[in-house]
């Protein structure tokens, strides 16, 4: 499927990247060369519809004064604190809630019932109770990701296989020792698989925080742009959030999930099931 | 390569209605007692009275209505107008393996800056108002829907293409019997978070960029410090996202994917 | 020590020390640059400053400045600053941004 034994063939130094991925770089190529022929087409002034060079002027333009990196930093901060935060609750809910048909019933349609209210609509009242700025974002970003990681959490609390908690029972654990040898283990894919779907949202949600109640940040930096009619600002803010997202993803939170799958998706094969 | 098919939202959390019930009450109780517990002024949590009767006031004059009517009008149109449009071409693009391979990463960037970061550039391109909100909307669900089309046309099983050929399918049955049920699984998914971009992405736009609806009403008291208003219009965003859960989209699950038997 | 690794795990602690290593080069990058700025400039609590920029400041700027002291204004390539806090001034001094930092002589 590779063109790399292609190219062994033919005798060329080919790198190793796959067809797919060199397509796929068409593919960006393509959507940048049609930008560039619609701001031809369309000919309205910049601060309308900015030119793939004016982009990258202004991207250059705002790394020179340093706006740029200080507000990814500031971005970034932001986002790792509430994404940990939510991620630890999620998790420790989600135990609590799986193992204890107590704490399910008791919690449960409560959280059902939060989860509901979607974390945009909790901004304006927490402006109004904490005001603009950092502890806000962090609640906001916080509860956005708490219920994704708890509800797969949960699921992988339920379905571990009983054979296994069995088996290590019979080997003498204790309580602990369950929970940390077969449940944990076994849940950890579906956890990881929650904080990818956490993350995601969260991310959407920064920036969304960031163009209401905050003064720096990704978000900031669009919404800021356009107030000041400076398009350009605003696509290399639009650009910049997609390629941090896409590395975060693709370099983090897939492989991370893979791997997890891989090395304990076994633990749940083995009972006979999955 | 499997996508694993993650839960969005909520399964089995086992709910007796007697201990279910209780929190409700701790929360409701602890929010009519705050003033006289905490040193609270009303402006920041008004009780729960206040709210109840801001409610039916508004409901009364009718600008409630019109307020909930507004969004979801906007929804419905950017909802169909996005789906409509994504998932055919989806489909068509997932279908010719190259050019797939080619939208895709373009796809997934334009898929992680759907919506929200659209809201500025809307703005100035569409003014604040309708347009703006309706735009970023649609772009939302376009941008979350062709994604997860195309990515689930190219989670087929190759197996599948083939078995279709030797019983001497052409072009068109390859389509209807192989390519659309096989995606179904992802189109249906991609219906549901689709929907949840998407109304996060009402609310989100209404607020920065609405001159009507749930979300603007929502923003604006805070600059009349009117927090009845704000909190009344956090608890219907909860509730019209649970009516549009359970009423649409969980049955859509049951009646087919469940059925088939293609998600836990 | 990366032999050890299943394979993975490489891309995303690849890519983790990566950043690692790209936040503490910055760090360090920006130490050295306040330790130039700062060098032979005596700074006693309250001194008054002039910041030079390549470009004109923007309101991020100004607001930086204003973390350190009284911003009195912009003229002929330098910000001039009164009553300068000295931490964070070399906080300040730390952004590369900074072309060069002087004690301003006090006009008669």
């Amino acid at each position: 499927m590779t063109d790399v034994s292609a190219a062994a063939v033919r005798g060329l130094p080919l790198p190793r990247v796959k067809t797919s991925q060199w397509r796929g770089i068409l593919g960006i190529l393509v959507v940048l060369a049609l930008w560039q022929v619609s701001v031809w087409i369309i000919a309205l002034p910049a601060y309308f519809y900015p030119a793939p060079v004016d982009v990258a002027a202004a991207f250059v333009d705002l790394i020179n004064k340093g706006i740029l990196p200080a507000y990814i930093a500031d971005s970034a901060f932001r986002y790792a604190t509430g994404v940990a935060t939510g991620l630890t609750l999620g998790v420790c809910f989600g135990l609590l809630i799986g193992l204890s048909r107590f704490w399910s019933r008791l919690l449960g349609p409560i959280i059902n019932f939060f989860y509901a209210i979607v974390e945009v609509a909790w901004i304006p009242l927490l402006v109004i109770w904490i005001g603009y700025g950092f502890n806000t974002i962090l609640i906001a970003i916080s509860y956005v990701v708490f219920f994704p990681v708890l509800y797969n959490t949960l699921t992988g609390v339920q379905t571990v296989q009983q054979v296994l908690i069995n088996a290590v029972r019979t080997l003498g654990a204790t309580r602990r020792q369950v929970l940390t040898s077969v449940i944990l283990p076994s849940a950890l894919p579906n956890i990881i698989t929650g904080f990818r779907v956490g993350a995601g949202f969260a991310f959407r949600g920064l920036i969304f925080a960031e163009m209401i109640a905050a003064g720096s940040g990704l978000g900031f930096l669009i919404f800021d742009g356009a107030t000041t009619r400076q398009t350009d600002r605003v696509v290399v803010g639009m650009i910049m959030m997609g390629v941090l997202w896409l590395a975060l993803d693709r370099l983090f939170l897939r492989p991370v999930e893979r791997a997890t799958i891989e090395r304990w998706g076994l633990v749940r094969a083995q009972g006979g099931g999955s | 390569m499997t996508e694993t098919v993650s839960r969005v939202g909520g399964p089995r959390i086992d709910p007796m209605l007697l201990t279910g019930v209780l929190p409700f009450v701790v929360v409701l109780s602890l929010w009519a007692l705050a003033p006289a517990l905490a040193d609270i002024p009303a402006y920041k949590l008004p009780s729960p009275l206040t709210v109840w009767d801001t409610f039916w006031s508004m409901t009364a004059d009718g600008s409630l209505a019109s307020e909930i009517w507004a969004s979801l009008r906007r929804l419905a149109v950017g909802y169909l107008l996005g789906n409509l449009i994504a998932i055919p071409l989806g489909l068509a693009i997932a279908l010719n393996r190259a050019v797939a391979e080619t939208m895709t990463p373009v796809l997934s960037f334009f898929q992680s800056i759907a919506g929200i970061a659209w809201v500025p550039l809307a703005i100035i391109w569409f003014g604040v108002g309708q347009g703006s909100v309706l735009f970023v909307i649609a772009n939302t669900i376009f941008f979350a829907s062709i994604y997860s089309t195309v990515i689930g046309v190219q989670s087929i099983p190759q197996v599948l293409y083939r078995a279709a050929a030797c019983h001497g399918a052409n072009q068109w049955h390859i389509i209807t019997s192989v390519v659309v049920p096989g995606a179904l699984v992802q189109i249906l998914v991609g219906l549901r978070t689709s929907m949840a971009y998407g109304w996060r992405a009402l609310v989100a736009a209404e607020m920065i960029a609405g001159t009507n609806g749930i979300g603007y009403m929502t923003l604006e008291a805070v600059q009349w410090y009117q927090t009845e208003i704000v909190l009344l219009g956090m608890i219907l965003i909860g509730i019209l996202w649970l009516a549009l859960d359970f009423l649409i989209f969980r049955p859509i699950e049951r009646m087919t994917v469940r059925r088939w038997g293609l998600l836990q | 020590m990366t032999r050890g690794l299943p394979s993975e795990w490489r891309t995303p602690v690849y890519a983790l020390v990566t950043m690692v290593l790209v936040m503490l080069t910055a760090a360090v990058w920006g130490r050295i640059g306040a330790a130039s700025h700062l060098r032979d400039l005596d700074l006693t609590q309250g001194a008054d400053i002039a910041v030079s920029l390549t470009f004109e400041p923007e309101r991020f700027h100004i607001e930086a400045f204003q973390r350190v002291g009284r911003y009195q204004g912009w003229s002929d390539g330098r910000a001039r600053i009164m009553s300068a806090d000295a931490d964070a001034l070399r906080r300040l001094a730390r952004n590369y941004w900074v072309r060069d930092i002087e004690i301003l002589e006090a006009q008669p």
